[in-house]
């Protein structure tokens, strides 16, 4: 039989030709903002300055770090989505998802999805059985600011962050009296959002409640291309018309926050977020079971609680934290047992709860010198139990204390360098880790221009998770940790013209991650985890953000593109493994985001567009097949609303078109994905 | 001022105009599969069924010609434009038909082994694992989770009901002796189920080591089978056991313990039915009569993972899998009875089951 060695794909060539074509539409958009700076520099009376804090403050603890934030303008145009669509839609961060509504999981600078931390208020939200977290159950809402530090920045908050951290932040505005907001939505699938929040308070405490139900039953119709009733005479293939079934979700939770000012030297805050999510996860479409089998339910219960007191005097701050994170799962599936449909053959369950524990004490002798002390103490307990049906329950249960302190001066020197120098040393119940030491550089090259020049080297390691060690069937022991060596190097620019604020930022990095950790199946039955690969992930960040007024217009531009390299540099197994110098699966050497938002009197805009390059799904990079690898993904999406404003009331009114081309599309091998959507938002604030 | 509301307008409109729809699936589709060619598959050739990796769907089915030694890997895909599906099983050939297993997409696809072109298929199962033909008219399935051995008929590929197992949720490898038909039960089970092939129902027991998986008969009707020690869920688990086990009285007669710090698995039976082969980290030849195990294997390990193993009912000729990474396609060794190496190669991600055309 002839194997074609390249298969002939047009439409992915006809999108490179695309992607040539996308820095041109950049350009497109950058006579415009030199002219509106032109024009506004002769028309003094209508000046009307951009409000635009800058991004870059050149604070000396965080030399040489890179860091980004969320924009705000994403974070409210992404209020009733979940982390998931935020990070992937405006950050160089990759997120893979399984579908809509189901798990989603990060790669940030090409490492697995355990590499990268998510922090809420200075608790992990990372499950100590998987090391990950599922981005689409953190509901954007719940969050008023999301920080990013990329590569070894993280180590400033804790170790592990192989690709980085994503800290979710809590804010107070001590100036509210009472406040509040309804957002309702409706959407396509049978889909309903509700958000709500509350805010009350003085100068002295304020309380911020905020509440979320996201519920869907998910169920779009899709045409199943991986079966098909083959008229036997004309060799015509029908393709099945189906519903994305057993994809349902409901997510809903309440946050309770409270912050107290006794003084102006204390701030005493609590935080408390109870989360219920339950869904089902499809079967592959490849899937000819009957009635309920393979069915499945996913429900989660989660309590989160933090207590925090800052202590802020002339020279130091210090700042006390402990908080919980219990997550209690089970997951069920059917199957078709005796004839009898829907039968329980799976029924896991975990009780998972962390206990967080920081102090963090600042010194600042002057403006040119800090020093950080910080201890952090956590201690982690898993009880996992499998009951199995017809035989013995198995599991496992069991505790990790981890605890780490860390040390580090900043210094500025001169007006223009600045530099930072931190110690980590973590213990692992009793076990000492190696020292992780980060070395920070920054120079503002330009004495009158915010230019800046960052570097910075890292060593970090990465510990495997409870599930890692411990898991039955499969869980390895003997386990090394991961151990990464980062170094990055980049440049910063900072303008503001009269009309329009730019900031743009280009990062290289290069990281060696040895020991790396991967499941893999056995002829036991069941997949067991190793220290596998040796992995040298390298690549660019780039990151621009353009935002301008002109008359009653304002502008925002926000892209991001990522140069992903994510090599198996690993020993090969034998002589005919193919996966030395390859990408590892399912990390795109490109991807981009592109936002572009329009306002004018209550009006507004905004065009959004995501692309990835293709995955591979073999660690061979082989594109024999279609089943060797996925087309790039092109995403656009718009979304269109009026505001109105009567005294302090607010209402909003927003259409959210998803998927504007009514693509078929699929993101992994065989999962069906949405053609267009729309979403229907009212707001009310008050 | 005017001017660059237009502009910015414009801009709009260009960018929505620039980024359209570029995931063409159907293009994508089309341009992978390679059309029905009037192929032949040779008379002599072995058909390899690639599991894929779990949930992805990425099974393939590979042939391999013993004689050109060419190997046509994707084969299914290829040629009726559908992949196989999420994890491949295990595949029985009845006259002219394949019948491939397809564990977790509940389904058997039926190929012609002539031209490897879709027949039809048996839907509705729950986690398909072997097939066995009673008859013509009647074949058995076992399965995983289903405590039940569903009966379908192999002509019409309709389902035509069940035998049930109770207490025995995962059913695995079947072998026929007279109307008598013996069923391991593998997944945290240690006995093999008698069956009566006449009415479709158990008639007994008979209780081995733990987890017996692979079973053969031998050239004296005496069976063989290969426990691999681990209840599914511990890890701690048993000890792995090879066992022969007297059909007629149930008693076991002979009882060698295996490695069980090594994956214990695929036993088969050569040509003359008369030396086993299995996997324990190496590849194992033993002779029915032998009374210990033996001293040296067939095939050394150099520090891989053999998946799984063939033994051809022809020639007796053995064929390994080694699944490299289990995240690229995998090889595939073939020896000579004696272990002398004749062919190497590459077939489908987890080369997992080999089934010879005869």
């Amino acid at each position: 039989m002839p194997t074609k060695p390249e298969p002939d794909i047009q439409a992915p060539r006809f999108c490179i030709g695309f992607m040539k074509r996308l820095p041109l539409l950049l350009l497109l958009l950058i006579p415009f903002c030199q002219e509106l700076r032109a024009q506004s520099l002769s028309d003094t009376l209508k000046i009307k300055e951009v409000r635009v804090v800058s991004k870059h403050l050149q604070k000396k603890e965080e030399a040489g770090l890179i860091r980004s934030d969320v924009d705000s303008i994403a974070m409210i145009k992404a209020l009733n989505a979940t982390l998931s669509e935020l990070i992937s839609e405006n950050t160089p961060i990759f997120i893979k998802t399984y579908g809509r509504g189901a798990l989603a999981t990060a790669s940030f600078r090409g490492t697995a999805p355990s590499h990268t931390q998510v922090e809420w208020n200075g608790i992990s939200l990372n499950s100590p059985m998987l090391g990950m977290v599922d981005f689409s159950t953190i509901p954007v809402y719940f969050i008023d600011k999301v920080s990013i530090l990329h590569g070894s920045g993280s180590l400033t908050e804790k170790s592990g962050a192989l690709g980085g951290t994503i800290n979710l932040q809590s804010d107070v505005d001590w100036s509210n009296h009472f406040s509040g907001s309804v957002l309702s939505g409706v959407g396509s699938y049978r889909s309903y959002d509700e958000f709500f929040q509350v805010k009350a308070g003085n100068r002295k405490i304020q309380s911020k409640t905020k509440a979320f139900l996201s519920q869907s039953a998910n169920d779009f119709p899709y045409r199943n291309k991986f079966i098909a009733t083959i008229d036997p005479k004309t060799g015509k293939y029908i393709y099945p018309k189906q519903r994305n079934k057993n994809a349902d979700y409901r997510n809903y939770g309440i946050l309770q926050e409270i912050y107290i000012r006794p003084d102006d030297k204390d701030v005493i805050s609590g935080h408390y977020w109870y989360q219920h999510n339950s869904r089902s996860i499809p079967q592959l479409m490849t899937n000819e079971t009957s009635g309920d089998g393979g069915v499945n339910r996913q429900t989660d219960q989660i309590h989160r609680a933090v207590a925090e007191w800052n202590h802020y005097s002339n020279k130091t701050t210090l700042k006390v934290s402990s908080g919980l994170n219990f997550d209690k799962m089970n997951y069920w599936l059917r199957a078709n047992v005796n004839g009898t449909s829907g039968q329980v053959v799976v029924d896991s369950w975990s009780n998972a709860q962390s206990w967080f524990n920081k102090a963090l004490f600042t010194y600042r002798e002057s403006e040119d010198f800090s020093a950080t002390a910080g201890i952090d103490v956590d201690r982690y307990q898993v009880r996992s139990q499998n009951y199995a049906p017809l035989a013995n329950n198995y599991g496992y249960h069991k505790t990790r204390l981890e605890s780490s302190a860390h040390l580090q001066v900043s210094k500025k020197f001169g007006k223009r360098f600045t530099s930072t120098f931190l110690v980590r040393q973590d213990f692992y119940d009793s076990q000492a880790a190696p020292i992780m030491p980060l070395l920070g550089l920054e120079y503002k090259l330009l004495a009158n221009g915010n230019l800046y020049l960052k570097g910075n080297v890292a060593r970090n390691y990465h510990q495997p998770s409870l599930n890692d060690l411990y898991y039955i069937p499969g869980g390895n022991p003997d386990l090394k940790p991961e151990e990464g060596y980062t170094g990055d190097l980049g440049l910063t620019w900072e303008k503001s013209y009269t009309h329009l604020h730019l900031y743009t930022t280009l990062t290289a990095y290069s990281s060696k991650i040895d020991n790396w950790i991967i499941w893999l199946p056995t002829n036991k039955g069941y997949w067991e985890p190793s220290n596998m690969k040796k992995v040298d992930a390298s690549g660019l960040e780039y990151q621009l953000s353009l935002e301008g007024d002109e008359g009653p217009w304002h502008w925002h531009l926000n892209g991001n593109y990522a140069y992903t390299r994510s090599i198996n540099r690993d020993d090969p197994v034998n002589w005919a493994d193919q996966s030395i110098g390859k990408q590892l699966p399912f990390i795109p050497k490109h991807s981009a985001n592109l936002s572009a938002n329009l306002s004018r009197q209550g009006y507004h805009l905004t065009y959004q567009w995501n692309y990835y390059s293709e995955r591979y799904t073999t660690t061979s990079n082989e594109k024999t097949t279609s089943l060797d690898y996925l087309y790039p993904y092109f995403m656009n999406d718009l979304f269109a609303g009026k505001d109105w404003n009567w005294k302090t009331y607010r209402l909003g009114v927003e259409l959210k078109i998803f998927n504007l081309f009514n693509e078929e599309y699929r993101t992994v091998l065989q999962r069906p994905m949405p053609r267009r959507n729309y979403s229907l938002l009212v707001r009310f604030d008050f | 001022m005017k001017r660059n509301v237009l502009h910015i307008s414009a801009a709009f409109f260009l960018l929505s105009l620039f980024l359209t729809g570029c995931m063409n699936d159907n293009a994508w589709i089309d341009a992978h599969r390679q059309g029905q060619s009037d192929q032949l598959l040779s008379d002599a050739g072995v058909f390899i069924v690639n599991e894929g990796n779990f949930m992805s769907g990425n099974a393939t089915l590979s042939f391999y010609d013993k004689a050109t030694g060419k190997t046509s890997n994707n084969l299914f895909y290829s040629t009726n434009g559908l992949p196989l599906g999420d994890v491949g099983e295990s595949m029985s050939i009845l006259d002219s038909l394949g019948y491939i297993a397809i564990n977790n997409s509940g389904k058997i696809y039926v190929i012609n082994t002539e031209t490897g072109k879709y027949s039809g298929k048996i839907t509705g199962l729950t986690s398909p694992r072997y097939i066995h033909f009673v008859s013509k008219q009647k074949a058995y399935v076992t399965d995983l989770y289903a405590s039940a051995i569903t009966i379908f008929n192999p002509v019409t590929f309709q389902v035509t009901g069940n035998i049930p197992t109770p207490g025995h949720a995962s059913t695995e490898q079947m072998v026929q002796i007279g109307h008598t038909l013996y069923v391991t039960c593998w997944s945290a089970d240690n006995t093999i189920l008698k069956i009566d092939t006449e009415n479709d129902s158990v008639t007994g027991e008979i209780k081995v080591g733990t987890q017996p998986k692979s079973m053969v008969k031998d050239k004296n009707n005496q069976l063989w089978v290969l426990c691999d020690g681990s209840f599914g869920g511990t890890t701690s688990g048993g000890q792995a056991e090879l066992q022969q086990v007297n059909p007629e009285t149930g008693q076991i007669e002979k009882s060698f313990a295996l490695n069980s710090d090594n994956i214990a698995s695929d036993l088969t039976i050569n040509a003359a039915r008369d030396t086993l082969c299995f996997i324990n980290n190496d590849v194992w030849q033993m002779p029915v009569t032998a009374s210990q195990l033996p001293a040296a294997p067939v095939l050394k390990n150099p520090g891989t993972i053999y998946y799984s193993l063939g033994v051809d009912p022809d020639n007796s000729d053995i064929y390994v899998s080694d699944a490299i990474d289990y995240l690229q396609r995998g090889l595939v060794y073939r020896l000579t009875a004696k272990g002398v190496p004749v062919d190497t190669l590459k077939t489908g991600i987890i080369p997992g089951f080999f089934c010879f055309k005869q």
